[in-house]
């Protein structure tokens, strides 16, 4: 009773957004807005997706699939703790995306085939996160990126739309090619494989023999290109020219698809040396590089989409080194902050007036960096001492980012001088951040980690990440060095203006479908005749 | 070899590039959003010449479209009789004129000009983001910065890298070195300057501002124009031996499917778009747009015409509202709860100043742009409130550090990665919020926020401004004697005169401040409306003015308030510095603003597009408050004209919120000085938002700012459409259209007056820029001596005819007046 329940709400988590998209596309066929239903739809598959997690919670892993003849899955849903986060994760994305674009599309008149591709996003990327199989997970992964190239050209006449799209589609093919090709390699040598347990990945692995690495090259190349890390980059600058609502789709829940790809390809993918040392590779330099480019962007969007590069960077070197509980949070996480920001993307205007005097004086440095110091002491040790928090791989090196993080948080806000109360109140408020973050380490690694598939031999250790803080650390360092500064500026405002080739002269494209025509005069004698 | 630079070489460049700016609209940047009429350097010329060279200059015609003309038509919006009347009064259609320098058949794609526009947007944008406040001009810093521009080393070869290492110091000597090396002649160099001004006229635009109009005290790198044309010429000098510059062979690339105007060839006139040549206005476009002006001028003056409405005797309350359309729906909803009489005059009450609110760290000038800032004033806290006033500030400042920290933690080299991550987990759920309910959201922040920082009470007391720059108390009587002049109020003042000024409330909008008072500087209108109470309160302001014959009696007290145009709700400022005996006549006062603000509500809220649960007051909330809002409300749309009399004139009528009201009483302004005024400070302002709107919505592409959805902020100063590109100027779409059609009505301002025309006409002789206006059709003026006078309309050669209803069958139900009256 209660698995059958399951079962149906996870294939609803498919089956409602294909229908949702359905009416969408009937609705813009028939020149209408769907927006009440698709928005309610949207909200039906997160409540659908958090019953299911109930039951997986309750009873455990289960599966919906259509067996062929004998016990092998041919297609089918799969729901264990990691899965079905990642389901409701994307739904809740897609749900919130259709509530805001409601009000915010409302002059679109494509609004109705904005949705109907999001939807189709949506159902795709939720059977990559939980296909039971490998031929399941293309077929998501490939009809996610084609509806997602939809979504980003759905208002062509918009300045450098078209050619973001054109861009898109064309690194999106590459890398679909790729992992229709891994895929049939390993139906070749292994079957079908099932996704559901890292055993089978390992078994096909292991027959795979010399094809292994190719294979986990190949899916890496997937990865990289829809994570846009790397030489396969360029396609995710020219994105923020769609609107604001297809952005927050894009980076909450379609760029990260590369680490929910390498997730459950988990022991494949790192299965290889060569893999893992390209995908570190590219994954890291790219993590460095657009995280130091984007603070060179002048334009809000702009600055956003190189931070998500810099992001899936540091993604895609997590699941290189195999943290890969690590990895999910950090898609998670940085997907739901990405969202938000490209949501308030136009609240970056300040009032004449409004910033507040802050006195010139800063505290000594000494003090600064005690301050530091102790919250970085404090939130480590309050992350080590949540339960579970630093039970998966890569636990430590993520501490020694966090305390980092806490470092330089209070570093940054103790420019200013503060009242000995309130200094008190904000270091214990960024400790007890810090605690929070425990918190759900410790609380997804206790209801994940299960699910959590091993590394593959070819993993490097946790520790490697370190290398992207070092490099990114001397990278800094470097360009307060005389001249670099200035050759850098250069430099990256280069590689920052680089594939977008929206003609400045943006007017000149083709006048909108909702402007008002241009005048053709009416001629006198019209003007008499009535 | 570079000529030798003397200084009259000098000189010379910068005339022309002065002479070649004027097709340009300066651009105001997105903290304080100003309504320009785009083509305000041309009013030296008829309202048609000037459209003729817009069309040459942006190759827009300038009217609107003929589906919007042939629709008013089929609705009645346009009568035939008022085509009829249209064409009798504009003459007999004259012959197209003739035509000019052929525009766009013969501007080729050229794919050196797009290179020029993305290098230099780039550059502009790069510059306002990272130049340091110290650093130097443009120029000198892209001269600095682009020999080392991998994408210029690429584009220019071996050569152009040499040319580019040795450029001039001075831009310009750049600007002549470039004109020599293209061998453009100096009668061409005027003409070339203005192709490259207005082949982005929204970085161009912003250079204009910069160059024209902003103070010089203005915070931020300085991007002028001299800078931005050297720049601009820079690269085609040094690019165009190596880039195609049009032909055949350009044309099929695919890139150059934007062609631009040829820039290569000097004489080539400025045309950077690419859309089908719109051709000439023809007269017939003139006579369509007279004939969709009149049909509203007579309904206006028709509902203006007949008695006029009795003046409460002995008001309990007098308003003072800004001119904005905006408070003629307020005005008329409170006059209806009773005995409430109310006046317009500028949002800045006349008052002039640069202001700082406590705790900030900028004086803002709030005052039209056309004047400046005469005067300093603080915001000082209420004596004995130290303790609110600590809290207040370390509010602030906890604040406004957590929110820096935020961002340089987000930028340093190592910690954005766990920020994310975890910073996600908060923000995601915050997200949903704040898209499902978004009121509700709103109140928890306020409330935070109040937490937080608790606003101290404070006051602006004109006697403790910094001596140098603040007002004697001479000064001060002198600035309320105009004022109540101006307005005409100077005596039979009720116990409580409201100053009510006016701010919009909005989220996640670029454009929020185009909403917010414009007489104000594109700022919100509490504190001068603050200022101007505390000034009228004064008692040595009083005994002053009643030396000059305006006598205020001692019970009456000014009070402020500011109309929240987005929510329709108006907040009593100062509360505290109401006295006990006066406090319950500001209560009732208080009720029955939130008696027409509803009304006013329920009257706004079946034009906007997309409506939600709750009553029409909850629904304005809800709008100011969402971030998914493109269309929190109308702004400033369907503005039309502009009266000037006293509030009889119009009170029996239903304006719709479509006419700036200026308060005027002639009888105590017998040498014309107030109208003076009025006519050159507030018209003109009122003349610069109407021919906003206008341009934004007759070319959306060329005037307008485009649609909201994909606006991306760029240097927190103009916003571009998607990735890159030029700045955009205007107003969005949606602030002028919905559902795929305008909302507003493009028209020019009429101008209505009552008063002596013969005084008219000696105002509007002796101020140039009233001759240009009225005398070049840029506004229409109707007038009448008094209340029982005919109107009569002002021709543009300044002869006066008696008005006469176009159709007068059309007319039997005055539908604009007010129900009951």
């Amino acid at each position: 009773m209660m698995l059958g329940l399951g079962r149906l709400c996870l294939l609803g988590l498919v089956a409602v957004p294909l229908l949702s998209a359905v009416v969408a596309a009937v609705a813009a066929w028939r020149g209408r807005r769907p927006d009440r239903v698709s928005v309610a739809l949207g909200w039906v598959t997160v409540a659908a997706g958090l019953v299911a997690a109930g039951i997986v919670g309750r009873s455990g892993r289960f599966g919906a699939s259509v067996a062929a003849g004998t016990h092998h899955p041919v297609a089918g849903l799969w729901a264990d703790p990691l899965t079905i986060s990642l389901a409701v994760f994307i739904c809740g994305v897609g749900a919130v995306v259709k509530s805001y674009s409601g009000r915010f599309l409302v002059q679109d008149p494509a609004a109705a085939r904005f949705l109907a591709g999001a939807d189709v996003v949506i159902a795709g990327m939720v059977v990559v996160a939980a296909s039971a199989t490998a031929a399941d997970l293309v077929v998501g992964w490939v009809l996610a990126g084609s509806a997602f190239s939809v979504v980003v050209g759905y208002r062509p006449d918009l300045p450098g739309v078209a050619a973001a799209a054109r861009r898109t589609r064309r690194h999106f093919a590459a890398g679909d090619l790729a992992l229709v090709a891994a895929v049939c390699l390993i139906g070749f040598r292994a079957g079908n494989v099932e996704l559901t347990s890292s055993d089978a990945l390992q078994h096909a692995a292991a027959r795979l023999g010399g094809l292994s690495t190719l294979v986990a090259v190949l899916v890496v190349i997937a990865a990289l290109a829809r994570c846009a890390q790397g030489p396969l980059a360029a396609w995710l600058p020219g994105t923020v020219s769609a609107p604001s609502p297809a952005c927050a789709l894009l980076h909450a829940g379609v760029v990260n698809g590369g680490g929910v790809l390498l997730i459950r390809f988990g022991p494949l993918a790192t299965g290889s040396r060569l893999a893992v040392v390209l995908s570190f590779v590219a994954a890291a330099s790219t993590a460095v590089v657009a995280g130091a480019v984007m603070n060179l962007k002048a334009d809000v969007k702009g600055e956003l989409a190189y931070s998500t590069m810099s992001q899936m960077g540091f993604m895609i070197a997590e699941c290189g080194v195999g943290a890969y509980l690590a990895a999910a949070v950090h898609l998670v996480g940085h997907g739901a902050y990405k969202a938000t920001l490209f949501f308030g993307a136009g609240n970056q205007v300040r009032r004449r007036g409004s910033r507040p005097d802050i006195p010139p004086t800063r505290m000594p440095d000494s003090v600064r960096a005690l301050v530091s110091g102790l919250a970085a002491a404090g939130t480590a040790a309050a992350v080590w001492g949540i339960p579970h928090a630093g039970d998966h791989r890569g636990a430590g090196v993520l501490l020694v980012f966090a305390a980092a993080t806490a470092a330089t948080a209070a570093w940054t806000s103790t420019g200013t001088p503060w009242p000995p109360g309130l200094a008190l109140l904000a270091t214990g408020a960024l400790i007890a951040a810090g605690a929070l973050y425990g918190a759900l380490l410790g609380g997804v690694s206790a209801w994940v980690a299960p699910a959590i598939p091993t590394a593959g031999p070819g993993a490097f250790s946790p520790w490697f990440l370190l290398t992207i803080a070092a490099a990114a650390g001397a990278l800094r360092l470097g360009l307060r060095v005389g001249d670099w500064r200035q050759r850098w500026m250069v430099l990256g405002v280069h590689l920052g203006a680089a594939g977008l080739s929206t003609p400045a002269g943006h007017r000149r494209s083709a006048p909108s479908p909702r402007s008002v025509p241009t005048l053709a005069v009416p001629s006198w004698s019209q003007a008499g005749d009535h | 070899m570079p000529s030798p630079q003397t200084p009259a070489t000098r000189l010379r460049v910068l005339a022309a590039l002065d002479n070649a700016a004027d097709p340009l609209a300066p651009l105001w940047p997105l903290s304080t959003v100003i309504a320009v009429n785009p083509l305000w350097d041309l009013r030296h010329l008829p309202f048609a010449e000037a459209l003729e060279v817009a069309r040459r200059t942006y190759g827009t015609s300038g009217y609107p479209s003929e589906s919007l003309f042939r629709e008013a038509h089929a609705t009645g919006r346009i009568t035939t009789a008022d085509l009829h009347a249209a064409r009798a009064e504009l003459g007999e259609p004259l012959p197209p004129p003739p035509e000019g320098p052929a525009p766009s058949e013969g501007a080729a794609a050229d794919e050196l000009s797009a290179v020029i526009d993305q290098q230099v947007a780039k550059w502009c944008a790069a510059y306002l983001h990272l130049a340091g406040p110290e650093a130097r001009s443009f120029y000198g810093w892209w001269r600095n910065a682009a020999p080392r521009d991998p994408a210029a080393r690429r584009l220019a070869g071996p050569g152009g890298r040499t040319r580019l290492a040795t450029l001039p110091t001075h831009p310009a000597d750049a600007v002549t070195v470039a004109f020599d090396r293209l061998e453009i002649p100096e009668a061409a160099r005027s003409d070339a300057l203005r192709a490259h001004l207005v082949a982005m006229p929204g970085w161009a635009g912003h250079a204009k501002w910069r160059s024209r109009w902003a103070s010089p005290t203005e915070p931020g790198p300085a991007l002028r124009l001299i800078d931005y044309v050297a720049v601009r010429l820079t690269y085609q000098a040094v690019l165009a031996p190596v880039l195609p510059t049009g032909g055949p062979a350009t044309r099929r690339r695919r890139r150059s499917s934007h062609p631009v105007q040829s820039l290569a060839s000097a004489s080539a006139v400025a045309h950077p778009q690419a859309r089908p040549d719109p051709a000439p206005a023809t007269p017939a476009a003139d006579v369509w747009l007279t004939a969709y002006e009149n049909h509203y001028r007579d309904r206006l003056l028709s509902s203006l015409t007949g008695p006029t409405a009795p003046q409460p005797a002995a008001p309990a309350v007098q308003s003072v509202f800004c001119i904005d359309v905006r408070s003629e729906g307020l005005r008329r909803h409170l006059e209806a709860t009773g005995a409430h009489e109310t006046l317009g005059f500028a949002g800045f009450f006349g008052l002039p100043m640069r202001y700082q609110a406590f705790g900030s760290d900028e004086a803002v000038g709030l005052c039209p742009v056309l004047i400046r800032p005469t005067s300093d004033l603080r915001e000082l806290p209420m004596p004995g409130t130290d303790h609110a006033l600590r809290r207040q500030l370390t509010g602030q400042v906890a604040r406004a550090t957590v929110h820096s920290a935020f961002r340089d933690t987000r930028r340093s080299a190592v910690a954005p990665f766990v920020l994310a991550e975890a910073g996600g987990f908060l923000a995601g759920p915050l997200a949903a919020a704040r898209t499902l309910a978004p009121d509700a959201y709103a109140t928890v922040r306020r409330w935070w926020n109040q937490k937080l920082a608790p606003p101290a009470p404070g006051h602006l007391d004109p006697d403790t401004a910094p001596a140098a720059s603040s007002m004697s108390d001479q000064e001060q009587a002198l600035f309320a004697q105009t004022a109540l002049t101006t307005m005409g109020l100077t005596g039979h003042f009720a116990p409580i005169v409201l100053l009510c000024g006016h701010g919009s409330s909005t989220e996640n909008n670029p454009h929020g401040t185009a909403l917010d008072c414009g007489a104000c500087g594109g700022n919100r209108g509490a504190a001068s409306a603050r200022a101007a109470a505390a000034v009228f309160n004064r008692r040595p302001v009083r005994e002053l003015l009643a030396d000059r014959g305006i006598i205020i009696p001692t019970g009456t007290l000014f009070v402020a308030g500011e109309h929240d145009t987005a929510t329709d709700r108006v907040t009593l400022l100062d509360p505290h510095l109401i006295p006990a005996n006066q406090s319950s006549r500001v209560r009732g006062l208080q009720q029955d603003l939130d008696a027409a603000g509803a009304a006013l509500a329920a009257e706004r809220a079946p034009e906007l597009p997309g409506r939600s649960r709750g009553s029409a007051q909850r629904q304005a909330a809800t709008r100011s408050a969402d971030w998914a809002q493109v269309q929190p409300e109308w702004g400033l749309a369907r503005n039309a004209s502009f009266i000037v009399g006293p509030r009889s004139l119009s009170a029996r009528a239903d304006l719709q919120r479509r006419a700036f009201l200026h308060s005027y009483d002639p009888a105590v302004d017998p040498d014309g000085a107030a109208l003076e005024t009025i006519l050159t400070a507030p018209m003109v302002v009122g003349h610069w938002i109407s021919a906003q709107y206008y341009f934004s919505s007759v070319d959306p592409q060329v005037f307008g700012a485009g649609d909201k959805t994909v606006h991306n902020i760029v240097a927190g100063i103009g916003v571009t459409l998607g990735a890159a590109g030029d700045l955009q100027v205007g107003l969005p779409l949606q602030s002028v259209a919905t559902g795929g059609r305008l909302f507003h009505e493009p028209m020019r301002l009429l101008t209505v007056v009552q008063a002596p025309r013969t005084l008219l006409d000696t105002v509007i002789a002796r101020n140039p820029v009233l001759v240009e206006l009225f005398g070049g059709a840029w506004v229409h003026l109707a007038a009448r001596d008094h209340e029982h006078d005919n109107w009569h309309l002002r021709r543009p050669t300044g002869q006066w005819i008696t008005w006469q209803p176009t159709d007068t069958t059309r007319r039997r139900k005055t539908p604009w007046t007010k129900p009951g009256t």
